[in-house]
């Protein structure tokens, strides 16, 4: 689990493509102080493992979001690229509260 | 002059009392009683040719007993409907709200999904002859009410599912008859193609889904050419979004400019070709081009698109020859391979392709 004290390092970047058309494409970067709990404890599994495994999309399987995070605590960097159909399970509150940030963004 | 590629033709084995040519014949010039004898046979010819393949795979080490039921092969294919509520969770195995069997759902999303995957079906059986979307009468399951505000629609490789949009961009995605037969398209892309969902043979996949999407319409409006909008998604935009659709298969890149929304990125021509590692290599991008190639065809050749335009690109879908990893010039080139075959090497038909490939910037 990461410290109080490295956690203050931590933001993430999180990007979503695809989807049935092309436009709904999302992007925000926040810090690790500004996610709930539950999105915090998932971000922490990146970092700190056991990393969570991100199977292929299924398939035949189409036009399901794509979502590229990267994780960033001082020079470390951490990359995932998930495809909606296969999200890890242990993921979906960390891509969820993301998501729904950079929706409220965009307003 | 008109020369036709070497592409052997796909084998064709055929063992039945009336030989599927004659059937199709009947098919294609038959009168309505006719025609849909014509087709149900086809499809039931289809299905006992695969158990037929089955059951002489397993005679010398299966007892009798587990032999294929053919009885059930016999009865002419019919629709086979499933509607699941997700209840605003990604819940994909919630309750069945509505069956082929069962009555009227009190609930409009699970209505109007039904009725459309119904109609998406009705398309593939009349007009193609095909039974489903894996061609052996496989159950068409929809799951409505995915998540919470979800402004997206997909195939997950065994069911279509919708979300209800989020009000600011979308309204519930399975009002649209475009969506739904897109996304069981995908579907059928699946079991033909397959089409690697990534590059050009990604975006390939994403313009049969946008063709054949729109054929379903078309057809259930007996609408000619003349007359198609040509987009994807007309219903579901939310109230106070600048555009028309989600996409425009004549005229790639005009279907929305809104200041959430940003613009439509689609290109029609390949001097627009996006290059990015987003949306899998743009398959959602670059899928302007070779839809607006299949546009160019239909309106060069008039009259019904679904007919000799959609049965072109229907039948490359399914030709051995095309690969899973397809670029679009290897489509291109199947697509007037099918057209000679079909209509003849000097045809108008391998005109209008060669002449659509050509305005799109796809070299033959």
């Amino acid at each position: 689990m990461a410290s109080e004290s490295s956690s203050e390092h931590v933001r993430v970047h999180f990007r979503r493509s695809g989807g049935l058309f092309a436009g709904n494409r999302l992007e925000v970067d926040v810090g690790r102080e500004d996610l709930d709990p539950a999105a915090a404890e998932a971000l922490d599994r990146v970092l700190d493992g056991p990393r969570p495994e991100a199977p292929p999309a299924p398939a035949g399987a189409a036009d399901g979001y794509q979502y590229d995070l990267t994780v960033r605590r001082g020079e470390e960097v951490v990359s995932l690229r998930l495809d909606e159909s296969g999200l890890p399970p242990e993921l979906v509150p960390l891509v969820d509260a993301l998501e729904q940030r950079a929706l409220d963004r965009r307003g | 002059m008109t020369t036709t590629p070497a592409v052997p033709p796909a084998p064709v084995a055929v063992c039945s009392f009336i030989p599927d040519y004659v059937l199709r014949n009947v098919a294609e010039r038959g009168g309505d009683d006719d025609r849909r004898a014509a087709l149900q046979a086809l499809a039931t010819s289809g299905t006992m040719r695969s158990l037929r393949v089955q059951a002489e795979a397993r005679r010398s080490v299966l007892p009798r007993s587990a032999m294929p039921e053919i009885t059930t092969a016999l009865a002419p294919p019919t629709k086979e409907r499933l509607i699941r509520d997700a209840e605003n969770t990604a819940n994909l195995r919630g309750p069945i709200i509505r069956t082929e069997a069962g009555p009227a759902s009190a609930d409009e999303t699970a209505e109007a999904a039904f009725e459309r995957l119904g109609a998406t079906w009705d398309f593939y059986f009349q007009v193609f002859a095909r039974n489903s979307i894996d061609k052996a009468g496989m159950p068409i399951e929809g799951v409505v009410h995915y998540r919470r505000g979800y402004d997206n629609a997909l195939w997950n490789g065994t069911q279509m599912i919708f979300g209800d949009g989020s009000g600011r961009l979308f309204t519930g995605l399975a009002h649209s008859l475009t969506v739904c037969a897109h996304e069981v398209s995908h579907g059928v892309v699946q079991y033909d193609g397959p089409l690697v969902y990534q590059g050009q043979s990604g975006a390939l996949n994403e313009s049969m889904a946008d063709v054949l999407g729109v054929l379903v319409e078309q057809w259930s409006l007996d609408q000619p050419v003349g007359q198609a909008d040509w987009l994807v998604g007309r219903e579901i935009l939310a109230p106070g979004v600048t555009g028309k659709a989600l996409r425009s298969l004549a005229e790639p890149g005009t279907a929305y400019d809104d200041d959430v929304l940003g613009r439509d990125p689609q290109p029609g021509h390949m001097d627009g070709y996006v290059e990015t590692d987003e949306d899998n290599g743009g398959v959602h991008i670059n899928s302007g081009i070779p839809n607006r190639a299949f546009t160019l065809v239909a309106q060069r050749l008039g009259g019904r698109a679904w007919e000799d335009a959609g049965r072109i690109w229907y039948a490359s879908l399914g030709h051995e020859r095309l690969l899973p990893t397809a670029t679009f010039r290897q489509f291109a080139r199947i697509t007037r391979y099918v057209a000679s075959t079909l209509f003849g090497a000097g045809s108008r038909q391998v005109s209008a392709v060669e002449e659509a490939w050509d305005g799109v910037g796809v070299q033959l």
